[in-house]
């Protein structure tokens, strides 16, 4: 678990972009939930909190439109047929962790 | 000591120090200037927006914050040129140095010109004025290519450059080889000028090695092929890991000249070839070959162009790739045919072999026609291993894993044997076989669909 | 030397052609009604405010609001397309994006406003109905469809044919479950338009084995000057079940341009097959931007059969998703530009699963400065193990200042897979001229025929009357060119 970001900072329905070990996460907040997605689209090599934008629990890709279920990280929509990879996040105080050894949904990364 | 040049934070002062210091006149100054003024606004390309980078993304497989290396020492190297047994022009570059230039008696004779390019632009500067650059910045045919800026800072800031002149009527009798080698990290920045003048006649072998470094080489080679002039070209990409190297290789084809070029990556971490051929004598003629073997991590980016502004040229463009492991090439090729160029005659094909799982080929061989009266054609196919050519040599005697080789070989062969460039595909196939022959043939993908029913 | 002026006796054939050509040397279908008594006609421009507004006419759910202002946001959002047609002619502020020219749905022809009903007289299709030459009708005038129509017996068997604002009223979960899943409202700039203010189109759900014998045909009709019709269609194919759904599109010629944007989403399940055939001779004042895609399941078989002859510009590329095994996907493709017209159509091809198989036929004319362009797509992803995938692009050039350009993407990322591409660009033949002349056919006859010839591969796909109706027009744009 690695501490990545302060509860407080994150703005609701807002994807933030960090790294942890060398992999890209985009931890989002949807109401009292905090949801961390491996940060590129199953579809093309895009970052999905660059631009990305978040409808109820989906994260909306910015570059063709594909949309993820934050919680379970299946694709929605086309253009993206794959499930993005979910880690596993606890809240320690203020404190976001994410822990990208745990992959829950057990997808694999997208290769681009 | 002068400043480095910085790639990513290009200035016009330290292009202007390195060249002063290598004593070069003011005319080539002021375009040195110019181009680096040019590409300071020019943006870095975007593969998201465009179109000739879109199969490789620039951010992510090339690096630019580097500095560009200068001065290099010389190093023992396995020439091309030592292992033919027929004299040959050769001219070893390394890093940022011109090491030696060696040229025959007969051919210096005969008139053959070749020089570090600073130098050539106070023995010859009515031919480089002319032709410097001439195909790499905006012309009366709109066909340069200073919209990257990947080629303005070579425009702005190249070093170690080399000139050659065959002049008017001179067939020459024997080969140029150049070799360039990469022995240092950081930035190299190469350049070639080669005027072929009218019913000249010449054969060239570009050769890139390099140690296992981490260096970028944004290198720009024009040629000029005057009337009636004939030029075979192969460039040889034999790098070492970790190189990522991309190169315009651009030809302006005059009337009845005939240009054959041949591409060949085998080596290097992100290797991106732009053999470009401008058609703008009536009659002439070109045939662009490539041959690639990508292997794991390899990323080859191949994109042949061939534009036809003057009528009753022709292009027939054909280039080969096989993959293994995770690799990924890409063929981007474009004939361009315009409203003059009637009577045009064009194909375009490009063929993939897929050997093992993992691996990505990417192909988009592009028309683009404003011209009714041509002929033009293309196509490309990507597969594998015909299972019924391998067991018809199975069925010979031969053995499975020799079976699986002369396949490969032969794959390539018939495009190194048309170039029939001294030393070219003995090289080539030395090094395909080096790498075919490290993985597990038994993994090795074999197309059985006409063989089997999917139903079984 | 003095002229002698002989007199050669014409074919009939010929003097047939003449009369016609002299018929139709303009745009056959390019007369307009007059809009004075529409039901509603929005402000020009696209504002929030203007979406919020087609959607409370509609009576819609929230939901379907809320994706109209996401779409919406992502259309301000997305640049303009840089690659393709050159569309800095289009004027989104000048636009209409929602025009009823009638309150209600009718159910007989005769229940509509006499110019609309003339207007479809005109186009022959209440006759196509009563011939029985098709299963159901929806005319859509502007943004609504003013006629609806399914045979008796297909609603007994429980095909739904409706038009789409009613499918949402009597079907919301159906169609909540499908709406925009295949094409998101975010997919591209103008899939985004249209999600924001889509308006008409047709809904269809094939229930489980059932097999629709004659087409479902679609009539989309612009009339109104600078008018934008951004119809929506949803297509639903229950496993085995078969269909095929027919759509043509006019407009009357004006000087100022109109948009036509539509979004068509296509899911056919296990071993159903839909086949989808569109000709469209939008007038050449039209900006033809749709976006068509469709998901083919395990043993599915989709088709899309796809004319482009009018419009000013057009840009479509019409996919398949093979995302089942054993999935096929067909597209045949027929785009003819004349002067001042740049069809830029293709296919996609994405193949995500095994055993998948595609094949792409295109095949353009172009003639004057009219310019063709095939652009195309086929993929293979990793995993979609002896996918096989073929394209052939023949294009023919009628004059020396014609395009034609060629723009196949292949990406391939599966090692066993078997992927050909070829294309051919040809001219008619001097020798075939000469040929033809010879025995006493003439210029444009002879020209005529051989189109007729380089297209009747996909001709020859098309429901007869289609067919005829596809050489017809080919054959009207040879003559109606001359003098």
């Amino acid at each position: 678990m690695t501490p990545v970001i302060h509860a407080s900072q994150l703005d609701d329905a807002t994807p933030v972009h960090v790294v942890v070990d060398d992999i890209p996460v985009c931890v989002v907040r949807v109401k009292e939930t905090i949801f961390a997605v491996y940060d590129t689209c199953s579809h093309q090599c895009w970052s999905l909190s660059d631009g990305g934008t978040v409808w109820g629990e989906s994260l909306e890709c910015s570059l063709h439109g594909a949309t993820f279920n934050l919680a379970t990280g299946a694709a929605e929509t086309l253009p993206a047929t794959q499930p993005i990879p979910t880690f596993a996040v606890s809240i320690d105080d203020d404190s976001v962790h994410v822990d990208v050894t745990t992959i829950t949904n057990g997808a694999p990364f997208p290769r681009h | 000591m002068t400043t480095a040049v910085n790639l990513a934070q290009l200035s016009a002062a330290a292009v202007a120090e390195q060249a002063v210091a290598r004593n070069e006149p003011e005319w080539l100054l002021e375009r040195r200037n110019d181009a680096a003024e040019r590409a300071i606004v020019q943006a870095w390309p975007d593969s998201r927006i465009d179109e000739f980078w879109r199969s490789t993304p620039f951010s992510e497989r090339f690096s630019i914050d580097r500095d560009v290396v200068g001065a290099g020492q010389d190093v023992a190297l396995a020439l091309l040129s030592d292992e033919l047994d027929t004299p040959a022009a050769t001219v070893r570059i390394i890093d940022g140095t011109v090491t030696d230039i060696t040229i025959p008696m007969s051919a210096a004779d005969a008139g053959l010109v070749i020089q570090e390019l600073s130098e050539a632009a106070h023995s010859h500067p009515e031919l480089l004025r002319e032709h410097l650059g001439s195909l790499t910045t905006t012309n009366r045919d709109g066909t340069g290519a200073d919209a990257d800026r990947t080629v303005s800072v070579n425009d702005a800031a190249w070093n170690a450059g080399i000139f050659i002149h065959v002049p008017n009527d001179v067939e020459l009798d024997v080969p140029i080889i150049i070799h360039f080698h990469a022995n240092t990290a950081g930035a190299h920045l190469p350049r070639v000028l080669m005027v072929a003048g009218r019913h000249a006649r010449a054969e060239v072998v570009l050769e890139h090695s390099s140690a296992d470094i981490d260096a970028l080489v944004d290198e720009v080679i024009e040629v000029i092929a005057q009337d009636g002039s004939a030029i075979k070209f192969a460039s040889l990409q034999r790098w070492g890991t970790g190189i990522q190297h991309m190169s315009l290789q651009k030809f302006a084809i005059h009337r009845d000249a005939d240009v054959h070029h041949l591409a060949v990556n085998t080596g290097g971490t992100t290797v991106r070839i732009l053999p470009e051929f401008d058609m703008v004598g009536a009659g002439g003629s070109v045939r662009p070959l490539g041959v690639y073997f990508a292997d794991e991590g390899q990323w080859f980016d191949m994109q042949p162009y061939v534009r036809h502004i003057a009528p009753r040229a022709s292009s027939n463009v054909l280039f080969k790739g096989a993959l293994q492991g995770a690799s990924r090439t890409v063929f981007r090729g474009n004939i361009f045919v315009g409203k003059d160029a009637i009577g045009t005659a064009t194909d375009e094909n490009n063929k993939s072999l897929i050997l093992t799982d993992g691996a990505r080929a990417d192909a988009t061989p592009f028309l683009e026609i404003e011209c009714a009266d041509i002929t033009a054609g293309h196509g490309s196919a990507t597969g594998q291993i015909d299972a019924k050519q391998l067991f018809y040599l199975e069925a010979r005697g031969i053995p499975r894993d020799e079976a699986l080789r002369l396949i490969v070989y032969g794959f390539f062969r018939n495009v190194l044997q048309e170039i029939n460039l001294p030393g070219v595909e003995a090289r080539t196939l030395n090094d395909i076989s080096s790498r075919f022959e490290a993985i597990d043939l038994s993994k090795v993908a074999i197309n059985d669909a006409s063989l089997q029913d999917r139903d079984e | 030397m003095s002229q002698t002026e002989i007199n050669l006796p014409v074919s009939d054939a010929r003097k047939q052609q003449q009369e016609v050509a002299q018929d139709l040397a303009e745009y056959k279908f390019g007369w307009s009604d007059n809009d004075d008594s529409y039901a509603f006609t929005s402000e020009r421009g696209l504002t929030k405010e203007a979406v919020a507004a087609i959607s409370e006419r509609k009576n819609e759910p929230s939901w379907m609001l809320d994706l109209r202002l996401r779409a919406y946001e992502a259309y301000l959002r997305r640049p303009m397309p840089n690659w393709g047609s050159d569309l800095s002619g289009i004027d989104f502020d000048n636009i209409y994006y929602y025009v009823e020219a009638s309150e209600k749905q009718a159910n007989t022809w005769e229940e509509l406003p006499k110019e609309i009903l003339d207007t479809y007289e005109k186009l022959g299709i209440p006759q196509a109905e009563r011939e029985r030459l098709i299963a159901g009708v929806a005319a859509q005038y502007e943004s609504t469809v003013l006629y609806h129509k399914v045979r008796e017996d297909l609603e007994q068997e429980g095909v739904i044919f409706l038009d789409t604002d009613t499918a949402l009223q009597e079907h919301e979960d159906l169609f909540r479950k499908y709406f925009a899943t295949i094409i998101p409202p975010n997919d591209n700039k103008f899939a985004a338009l249209n999600t924001a203010v889509w308006s008409g189109g047709s809904f269809i759900w094939i229930p489980e084995g059932v097999k629709v014998d004659i087409p479902l045909q679609a009539y989309f009709r612009i009339n109104k000057q600078n008018m934008g019709q951004f119809e929506r269609t949803l297509i639903i194919a229950e496993p085995g079940s078969y269909v095929h759904y027919v759509e043509g599109c006019t407009a009357p010629i004006y000087s100022s341009d109109s948009l036509h944007s539509a979004v068509v989403e296509i899911l056919v399940k296990e071993g159903a097959r839909v086949r989808y055939t569109t000709i469209q001779n939008w007038s050449n004042n039209v900006y033809n931007l749709v976006t068509k895609r469709a998901v083919a399941e395990k043993n599915a078989t989709m088709e899309w059969i796809d004319g482009n002859i009018g419009s000013k510009v057009t840009m479509k590329y019409p996919a398949v998703w093979l995302t089942g095994e054993g999935a096929k996907g067909e597209v045949l493709s027929v785009a003819y530009a004349n002067d001042g017209q740049h069809q830029d159509a293709g296919a996609k091809m994405v193949h995500t699963a095994p055993y998948t198989t595609s094949n792409i036929l295109s095949k353009s004319v172009s003639k004057g400065h009219g310019r063709t362009s095939y652009r195309g797509l086929v993929s293979v992803a990793k995993g979609a193990h002896h996918a096989r995938a073929a394209v052939k692009c023949d294009a023919l050039m009628l004059d020396a200042t014609s395009r034609s350009d060629t723009y196949p993407y292949m990406e391939i990322d599966q090692e066993d897979a078997t992927i050909e591409h070829e294309a051919t660009v040809s001219k008619v033949s001097d020798d075939q001229m000469f040929y033809m002349q010879s025995r006493g056919i003439e210029e444009d006859e002879a020209t005529a025929m051989i189109v007729r010839g380089f297209i009747e591969p996909i001709a020859r796909e098309l429901p007869m009357e289609y067919s005829v109706e596809l050489n017809r027009l080919i054959a009207l744009e040879m003559e109606g060119a001359i003098g």
